[in-house]
């Protein structure tokens, strides 16, 4: 699986890199990879089988809770 | 150049992988890996709970063979049962039922093709609640399929029933359940009208009862086909009464589901050609009132008397028929206020007109209702007295 | 401002959100919780509150010409502020995208492929409109021409075939449900579907004609709201006390269509209608988000970040809740609330700000 999530983000990096170097689109680069790890990172975690929190889960019940539903 | 042939590669690449999804493997099923299930029987025992499914499916193979191999139509030996096939699994919940189904099964049940559930006589007194919760909840069934109530003691017993024109019983039972209500006989419920009932906390749920009968054939040859023979009556989830013939027609007509069909009175039998009617509540205090409006149109078809026809017969014809009308209504009514159950549906109908009286009418329902005034009018027109006018033997 | 150069006219504009109004609504019909049989009562008061809040955003629209919200934010309140709440509002945009998505799994999973891993239907999903996002909004708005016509023509068809099995009597008695629960069903029907029209912040600034953009928006979203009015009442006139009961009445509903058995089986047309709408709602989502990113931290085209985003989108849908039910409780309890400063809070405030402070003045529009 995770073999699979390597080539497949690895897939997408060399989709988007090899342009972005090329026009030397420094903050480009910077945001994409910022995003492309955190994804890669939280795929991982998936896969592994660790779970991840529910954010609408934690939304509802912070707002539910300011309102005593 | 570069760029463009980059794109090629990705493209081929693209056009390989793609199909694969298309196709949904997953979940792909194979007409041949299904059993297409055209009628569930459930049997609960009355003390352990039990569920014992019957299952009748089709093969497939054997309804062309035995279509073709039937010659001038309508023989009856035809072997109409090859075309169907009864399994039967016993277990402490359906889905145990259906893990030990898979143990001699060739093949995954398939329902959405199920026409009818029909429930043995012992589990619709213990209550229903399993089936109607895995109906529900599961997406596969189809809303539409008919509740049945076997008159036998076991839903198997009628599923195994070799029936006369149809080569799978179930669509052929299907198919007689709404003949019959269609003939203003029995009422057909589908399992959403089921559910309906039984989710307005007043209504009573119902389900037409089928039951085995002998005829016997050429020969002596004794075959047994089924009839729907009575309505059931039932409080949440059991069983608790019946409705006969009469009181059954009764239903109907309070109800409006009267679509074809006779009216038998004694001087004469006459087509209904239309019938509508409405239930009018009102609250009189505290006393509840419920006018039944029944407007019929019929024509003619059979008079006993000697007589000629003249208008003023045609009128007494009518008031007969009136009055056979609301006599039919009024055992439907009395048989309800002896079970206590709401079959007609008065409850909805005095929440529709009367939002707020009703929010604290509803939790005494039950004891309001056998003390309902219900008022019974019918009005009934003959349009045709047919081709004759005069009788054939005169006084 | 050369990072979108296609330009909408404005009855793309209306169609594109009808589209959008349409999007998971076709699935979990508004106005459910509570309301009971007046479920299209409570639908026919969102789209009013819709309407009201889609004024409040389309005025900030009318008084900067040409501009998103995140530009506008940077103009009314600093580059610094601006940014952080534009930053919220992409935010915001991203988690409704991965939440549709989650419905979109959710549902198909149940429905229609259960052996399939949810996240291979959510990737594809993701990959068309990620996709369509990189062509553009002009694209996108194309694409709603040609899909949002054929669903409609679904919708009506599904409803002509229900006339027989229709029971008006399972819409009474009228306004039955307590004044309380109602109207919080309907706020619930502005948050979901009506009110997310707020998204079009970003792209109404792309419209050809800026002046009849607000009447656009207006249009789509009535004709949007009556067709969703329209399919509620039906719901409960064909299921009557079920469609309470059931998570996906309209699926329910068509499965009781049954015309001289030759017709059947017609709730594949519901998935349908799920796939495409779903498509262009994550489509308006998504597009606003990596528009917005890109504005915010300047970059040259947003189309880099659209794959990196679509793979937390779709990672977010998978794991925001813990199961079905969660979901549902969020729709129905939760997000009523929490998109109030998403879909109000941030419009409203911005707009009050910027008539204080006389903006936009002459030199800044051309910015």
């Amino acid at each position: 699986m995770i073999v699979l999530l390597l080539i497949g983000f690895a897939f997408v990096a060399i989709w988007e890199l090899p342009a972005l170097v090329r026009n030397r689109w420094w903050r480009e680069i910077i945001l994409f990879m910022v995003l492309w790890s955190a994804g890669f990172m939280l795929s991982v975690m998936i896969s592994l089988g660790i779970t991840l929190p529910p954010i609408s889960t934690i939304i509802n019940k912070a707002v539910t809770g300011m309102f005593g539903w | 150049m570069k760029r463009e042939k980059r794109i090629k590669i990705y493209v081929a690449i693209l056009l390989t992988i793609m199909p694969g999804f298309l196709s949904g493997c997953w979940d792909s099923h194979e007409l041949n890996t299904l059993s297409i299930v055209s009628g569930l029987g459930w049997d609960i025992d009355q003390d352990t709970g039990e569920v014992t499914l019957t299952y009748q499916s089709i093969i497939p193979s054997e309804i062309e063979s035995s279509s073709s191999s039937n010659e001038g139509g309508g023989q009856k030996g035809g072997n109409p049962l090859r075309a169907i096939q009864l399994d039967q699994d016993t277990g402490a919940s359906p889905y145990e039922v259906l893990s030990r189904y898979a143990q001699h099964a060739s093949r995954i049940p398939f329902y959405e093709h199920t026409q009818v559930y029909i429930f043995g006589k012992d589990g619709v007194q213990r209550g229903i609640y399993p089936f109607l919760d895995t109906q529900a909840r599961n997406p596969v069934s189809r809303p539409n399929a008919l509740m049945v109530v076997s008159a036998e003691k076991t839903a198997s017993d009628i599923l195994g029933v070799q029936d006369g024109m149809e080569n799978i019983q179930a669509f052929g039972m299907a198919a007689e359940i709404k003949l019959s209500a269609t003939f203003s006989k029995f009422p057909a419920v589908t399992v959403l009208q089921f559910q309906n009932r039984l989710l307005s906390k007043t209504t009573a749920p119902i389900a037409p009862m089928v039951g085995i009968f002998e005829q016997t054939g050429r020969e002596g040859k004794k075959t047994q086909k089924i009839r729907v023979v009575g309505t059931a009556v039932f409080k949440g989830d059991r069983m608790i009464g019946e409705l006969n013939e009469r009181e059954s027609s009764g239903l109907l007509w309070a109800i409006n589901e009267i679509k074809i069909g006779f009216v038998t009175i004694p001087e004469a039998n006459l087509e209904i050609v239309k019938a509508k009617s409405k239930i009018v509540p009102e609250l009189q205090g505290d006393q509840v009132k419920i006018t039944i409006e029944i407007d019929q149109e019929s024509n003619l078809v059979q008079y006993n008397g000697h007589q000629g026809i003249t208008a003023d017969l045609v009128q007494e014809l009518e008031k007969g028929q009136a009055k056979e009308i609301e006599s039919q209504v009024r055992a439907a009514v009395e048989k309800s206020f002896d079970l206590e159950a709401d079959v007609f549906g008065f409850g909805d109908a005095v929440h529709r007109k009367y939002k707020k009286e009703w929010k604290e009418l509803k939790p005494r329902w039950d004891d309001i209702y056998p003390c309902i005034e219900v008022v019974i009018k019918a009005k009934t027109h003959i349009n045709e007295i047919g081709e004759i006018n005069q009788a054939l033997i005169k006084d | 401002m050369f990072l979108e150069k296609g330009r909408i006219s404005n009855f793309q504009l209306s169609v594109l959100i009808i589209g959008f109004v349409l999007g998971s609504s076709v699935i979990i019909s508004p106005g459910g919780e509570g309301a009971g049989h007046d479920a299209w009562i409570a639908c026919a008061l969102g789209l009013m509150e819709g309407l009201l809040i889609a004024w409040i955003f389309t005025a900030l629209t009318k008084l900067f010409k040409d501009k998103t919200l995140i530009e506008i934010n940077s103009l009314v309140y600093g580059k610094i502020l601006g940014n952080g709440i534009s930053l919220l509002f992409i935010g915001y945009l991203f988690h409704l995208s991965a939440l549709v998505l989650t419905n979109y799994g959710q549902f198909f999973k149940l429905q229609i492929y259960p052996a399939t891993p949810k996240t291979l239907s959510l990737l594809l999903l993701m990959l068309v409109c990620a996709s369509t996002v990189n062509r553009g909004i002009e694209v996108l708005a194309r694409c709603s021409l040609i899909l949002v016509p054929i669903i409609i023509l679904v919708v009506f068809t599904d409803t002509l075939l229900l006339i027989p099995h229709i029971d008006l009597n399972n819409l009474m008695p009228v306004l039955d449900a307590p004044i309380g629960k109602l109207l919080l069903a309907s706020h619930g029907a502005a948050s979901f579907p009506f009110a997310e029209t707020v998204a079009f912040l970003m792209v109404l600034a792309f419209v050809d004609k800026p002046e009849k953009g607000p009447a656009a928006v207006s249009r789509g979203l009535l004709i949007a709201g009556f067709i969703l009015i329209m399919a509620v009442a039906r719901n409960v006139a064909v299921l009557g006390q079920m469609a309470e009961i059931t998570n996906y009445p309209t699926y329910l509903v068509a499965q009781v269509i049954d015309i001289g058995d030759i017709l059947t089986r017609l709730h594949v047309l519901v998935a349908i209608s799920l796939i495409t709408m779903g498509f262009i709602k994550i489509s308006v989502l998504f597009y606003g988000t990596v528009l917005g990113l890109a504005q915010v931290f300047n970059l040259r085209s947003y189309r880099p970040i659209i794959l990196p985003v679509g793979i937390l989108m779709v990672i977010l849908a998978l794991t925001n809740v813990g199961n079905t039910q969660e979901m549902f409780d969020f729709v129905n309890k939760g997000y009523p609330i929490y998109a109030i400063p998403f879909q109000i809070g941030i419009p409203l405030i911005t707009l009050v700000v910027a008539k204080l402070r006389r903006l936009p003045q002459k030199g800044e529009l051309d910015a």
